[in-house]
């Protein structure tokens, strides 16, 4: 199934599946849905645009303009120094570095727990790998919602030995990546795919696991590290619930913490600027790995 | 060693077998660890306090004695937790109406398109990348009350009455949830798009030369043919719906008159804005108890799915 | 090679996470220092001057006093970090918080017993019997009492001049009962289309805002009978107050369209020229609100009285306090009480103490705020510090003949104190019945109050132990 759906197809290939057939699509009937069907998702892709693009455009009114009756479409002037002004209102510097910090150790424990994790349970399978596994199957099932509370307790309490405790760190977050049994699924499920042969001349040759692990067997799996890592980074860009409860000290908040304090702070037209900036990197990136992105979504979705 | 060297050669072998195989496991468990220790951390040492602590006296932070069934006698008997369950339930009614069907639908017209179709996934998905955050606070915004918000603004153009959106407390769960389903349908239609690439096209051949039209063919053969993702999806979308909480904190703070309060917020505002700790615990088990009713039917499902693939 | 440098970079980070949380927890523990570890501190990078100043003050301290050595920690108290810190152990020695959060602290055990430390000192006779009552629980005082306030109405004068409410001397007839005040909010709005008046109804703060109206109109929240707490509020007289909220709606049409409105969107409306009155403290912080934080010309601030009602006039009382940990050494309980009368909080002041208290007049001048003419509201009876404090107060004042002047006839209104149990709870549920008069023109009020009373009544009042 995730073969199917990876890989370059040609044109027609692509459309192999869909219900009107091939000796269909000269009739007229079949031309006139294919209008209103492109018709159709002009207008429903415009639901998905519009709110963007009234939000990029309201952050260069006036807050009296934002709020006149009646309210113009376009902003009656662009200003770019507005750009930086609420680039530095809203603290925006720093709570970039603070999310850049926080989403690398993320993908840093991501990868390093979740793919040690699924190479062992795929390739080595030591005595009790098959009761880690069902674990782990366990660990996807469980709803996390109970879990919320006590963890936040014992991220809020010292801890004995160093006397401090985790608050104001991004830590938690970072352990919460590398706990991610849904992850480590499906990179075992994409060392499964590896031809043992492989393995087994480097074992012979005298190479050590964690080397045949970071020689041979990352080199081959580099789409699903790749997967896990974007998936890491959209969710870690914006996420808000656990840095908020955790991170209170306002230089180090992470971006999608600064979305909902600084609503109350600053004025509508500079919030709705201050969201573009929080949207515009995560779009960015959505247009370079889109591939990469969209077929990870397919993979997730089918396989989790 | 000398022990050794006095054996027998097909017992040292198996031993050497034996150190070898011990050698090797213990290298795997190393390299397990990290990986064990963050899902005994994060998931099961918790999980396994929060039920263990709603059976006590929380005070503050800390565990105080046994009290039994006191918290949940709070909780349960606390006023709001009927409306707010009937809350979540709604919450569920308008995702299954809203956000459900709808990506099945597009998934099944977009994969008629021959043209445009890579640029029309672009778009519908680019709202899955934006946190859910910042979507709840940018909709927040699309529904303000007056002539300044986008929605009213539209109406507007037709010379329509403002409406108040959100703080009418018949509209405020749907609302939620349609901005809810602009994030996600981009994603949940992808899973579609993916699953119907598997759908075998000699079945509407033989459909056509029966002389089924499209309609009868997409009702007759494609829908059955997905619907084991779609069956999935559906408690999916029902297990993260039911959990519904950060929207609600950003757009209205559980308001009209709690109309959107839903069982996460409410266990939020315990744990975190009123300290009734204790209360938080016994509601989040209660709420767990119900999550892992659906969260077995959905790997059952899920199992059975795969299994006919 | 990838995954060692993904090992290292993971371990560093992790490395520099602990050693982030690990400083400033130390304690010096050197047999006759004392060190005390005061919050609320300027931040060294976003208020230089402030900062500067605030390390000078420290610096004489502790030249006046060998022996203790101050150390400066910028964590403010918040609702939200409070608990999380106190579970921590990690609470400064000594911090501000306001007297809403009195019960719930000594509640939970958090707070320091300081009854012998002011006693020792002589204050506790010296204290206004108001604020001793709010610093004391079961006979025990628990905090440093600091200053405390009564709210009243704050207006923005710019909308109020283009709704000309202003007479010839641009001075504002504040209203004198809550009737008046919905008129004179519906006239503004109709002028100006801005809000008329300002109604919180989210955070608790829209309870806490009614508290005000609702006395006026006689409301009796709760009392005791046989020993058990009754919820009162289903009544009559709170139906009238609630029939007021719905009335600035629904017939003087005098509120925003957004419902949606906590305390800082409140501020951020007044400031802004949104909305035209509101609610508030002419406190120093939040006129440094309004001034710093939202940019609002200090000359639009004007401020009167809390209107009255058939029963009375009544203004919630509000203030800030100094609280120490439970289980601080009596030493630092001594060290803090010092540090606190160099301060110039205590009853009597010297040289040291008034000049803190000229550099605190100083800052608020050079940040643009109002400066009252006296001290509105002393903590103490007696002392040398009264009228000392009242001259410097006088020699700093900048306020604007008149603006102020509804506001400062303080003996016309009764201030009280919040209600005695769960009032933060009440607040939230009074939150919802406002929102549903604002929601639905037909909302029936009388339900609405004896649905409320009726969840206060059976999901806190019952379970008080």
């Amino acid at each position: 199934m995730i073969k199917e759906t990876r890989g370059k197809k040609s044109k027609a290939e692509e459309n192999r599946t869909s219900i009107i057939l091939d000796v269909e699509s000269r009739q007229l009937k079949t031309r006139i849905i294919h209008g209103v069907l492109m018709l159709f998702f002009i207008l429903f892709s415009m639901v998905f645009i519009l709110p963007i693009l009234w939000m990029l455009l309201s952050g260069f009114k006036g807050t009296q303009e934002f709020l006149q009756v009646p309210p113009t479409l376009l902003p009656e002037n662009i200003d770019l120094s507005k750009l930086s002004y609420v680039w530095g209102r809203g603290g925006l510097g720093s709570s970039y570095i603070a999310t850049l910090c926080m989403v690398a150790g993320e993908v840093a424990f991501g990868l390093f727990c979740c793919g040690l994790g699924g190479y062992v349970l795929s390739r080595l399978k030591p005595k009790g790998a098959a009761a880690v596994l069902a674990v782990v199957l366990w660990s996807m099932m469980m709803p996390h919602n109970l879990s919320l509370v006590p963890l936040f307790i014992s991220f809020a309490k010292e801890i004995p030995l160093v006397h401090t405790n985790l608050m104001d760190t991004y830590l938690p977050m970072w352990m919460m990546a590398g706990s991610n049994a849904f992850h480590t699924l499906l990179f075992k499920s994409f060392f499964d795919g590896i031809s043992r042969s492989y393995l087994e001349a480097a074992r012979i040759d005298g190479c050590s696991e964690l080397s045949i692990f970071t020689k041979i067997v990352m080199p081959l799996s580099k789409p699903v590290f790749i997967s896990v890592a974007i998936f890491i980074v959209t969710n870690g860009w914006g996420a808000f619930l656990w840095p908020y409860l955790l991170i209170k000290e306002p230089a180090l908040q992470p971006l999608g913490v600064r979305v909902y304090t600084l609503q109350r702070d600053l004025p509508v037209d500079e919030y709705l600027m201050m969201l573009t900036f929080v949207i515009l990197p995560p779009v960015i990136f959505f247009i370079i790995f889109q591939k990469y992105i969209m077929e990870g979504v397919s993979l997730g979705g089918i396989k989790g | 060693m000398n022990n050794a060297a006095d054996m027998p050669k097909g017992r040292k072998r198996l031993l050497t077998r034996i150190a070898w195989r011990i050698k090797k496991d213990a290298v795997a468990w190393l390299l397990l660890l990290p990986f064990l220790l963050m899902i005994f951390f994060i998931l099961w040492k918790p999980t396994v306090q929060g039920i263990t602590w709603s059976l006590h006296r929380m005070q503050g932070y800390n565990v105080g004695e046994f009290a039994g069934l006191e918290n949940y006698r709070v909780v349960l008997g606390d006023t709001q937790f009927l409306g707010t369950l009937i809350n979540t339930l709604e919450y569920v009614f308008w995702a299954i109406v809203i956000g459900f069907w709808l990506p099945i639908v597009v998934a099944i017209l977009l994969n008629e398109l021959s043209l445009g179709k890579n640029f029309f996934k672009f778009t519908m998905y680019m709202p899955s990348m934006i946190p859910a955050i910042a979507v709840s606070m940018l909709w927040y915004y699309i529904f303000f009350p007056n002539e300044s918000g986008l929605l009213n603004m539209v109406l507007g153009w037709f010379g329509k009455d403002p409406s108040t959106w959100l703080q009418n407390s018949k509209m405020t769960i749907p609302l939620i949830i349609v901005s809810n389903s602009w994030k996600q349908m981009g994603a949940t239609m992808l899973l579609y798009l993916a699953a119907l690439q598997g759908v075998n096209r000699d079945l509407y051949e033989a459909a056509l030369i029966d002389g089924a039209g499209i309609l009868k063919r997409a009702w007759k053969i494609t829908l059955p043919q997905i619907s084991g993702v779609i069956l999935i999806n559906l408690v999916r979308q029902i297990i993260g719906v039911f959990q519904i909480m950060e929207q609600p904190l950003a757009m209205t703070g559980g308001g009209p008159n709690n109309a959107s309060m839903s069982l996460g917020l409410l266990g939020y505002r315990y744990a975190f804005q009123t300290y009734q700790i204790g209360s938080a615990l016994a509601l989040n088990v209660v709420m767990f108890l119900m999550l892992i009713v659906l969260t077995a039917f959905y790997f059952v499902l899920q199992r059975k799915v795969n299994q006919d693939d | 090679m990838k995954k060692l440098i993904c090992f290292l970079m993971a371990g560093l980070l992790a490395f520099t996470a602990v050693g982030c949380g690990t400083s400033g927890t130390k304690q010096a523990e050197e047999t006759d220092v004392v060190t005390l570890k005061v919050a609320d501190w300027p931040n060294k990078d976003t208020k230089p001057e402030e900062y500067a100043r605030a390390m000078e003050r420290k610096a004489e301290f502790e030249q006046l006093n060998p022996g203790i050595v101050i150390e400066p920690d910028t964590w403010s108290f918040s609702v939200d970090t409070f608990m999380p810190k106190a579970a921590a152990n990690q609470l400064p020695d000594y911090f501000y918080v306001p007297f809403t959060e009195v019960d719930k602290i000594v509640d939970s055990g958090y707070a320091a017993d300081l009854t012998d430390v002011l006693e020792g000192a002589g204050y506790l006779d010296k204290m206004n019997d108001l604020v001793r009552n709010q610093v004391t629980r079961d006979g025990k005082v628990y905090f440093f009492p600091v200053n405390y306030y009564i709210m009243g109405l704050m207006g923005n004068r710019q909308l109020l001049e283009e709704a000309g409410e202003l007479d010839e001397n641009g001075l504002m007839q504040w209203p004198q009962t809550f009737e008046e005040l919905g008129e004179l909010a519906g006239r503004i709005k109709a002028k100006t289309g801005k809000a008329g008046y300002i109604l919180p109804t989210m955070k608790n703060q829209g309870g806490w805002h009614f508290m005000n109206i609702a006395w006026a109109y006689g409301t009796e929240f709760m009392a005791q009978e046989d020993g058990k707490w009754v919820a009162k509020f289903n009544s009559p007289e709170c139906e009238a107050a609630l029939q007021f909220v719905k009335d600035l709606k629904w017939k003087y049409n005098a509120l925003s369209d957004n419902m949606f409105i906590d305390n800082a969107e409140g501020q951020k409306m007044l400031s802004t020229g949104q909305g035209a009155l509101y609610m508030n403290v002419p406190n120093r912080s939040a006129l440094q609100t309004c001034v710093v934080n939202n940019g609002m010309d200090p000359d639009d601030i004007m401020a009167g009285r809390m209107p009255g009602g058939p029963e009375g006039r009544y203004a919630l009382l509000g203030g800030s306090l100094r609280m120490m940990p439970a289980g601080v050494s009596q030493e630092k309980k001594e060290a803090a009480l010092k540090w606190f009368d160099f301060q110039g909080l205590g009853p009597e002041v010297d040289e040291d103490s008034l000049k803190t208290l000229e550099d605190d007049l100083i800052a608020m001048q050079e940040s643009n705020l109002p400066i009252f003419s006296s001290v509105l509201f002393g903590v103490w009876k007696s002392g040398s510090g009264i009228d000392a404090k009242n001259e410097l107060q006088e020699k700093y004042a900048n306020m604007k003949p008149g603006y102020f002047d509804d506001y400062l006839m303080l003996d016309t209104v009764t201030p009280r104190a919040e209600e005695p149990m769960n009032a933060q709870e009440l607040y939230t549920l009074l939150d919802s019945c406002i929102q549903a008069v604002l929601e639905d023109e037909n909302a029936d009020v009388h339900q609405l109050l004896e649905d409320a009373a009726n969840d206060f009544q059976n999901n806190y009042l019952n379970n008080v132990k």
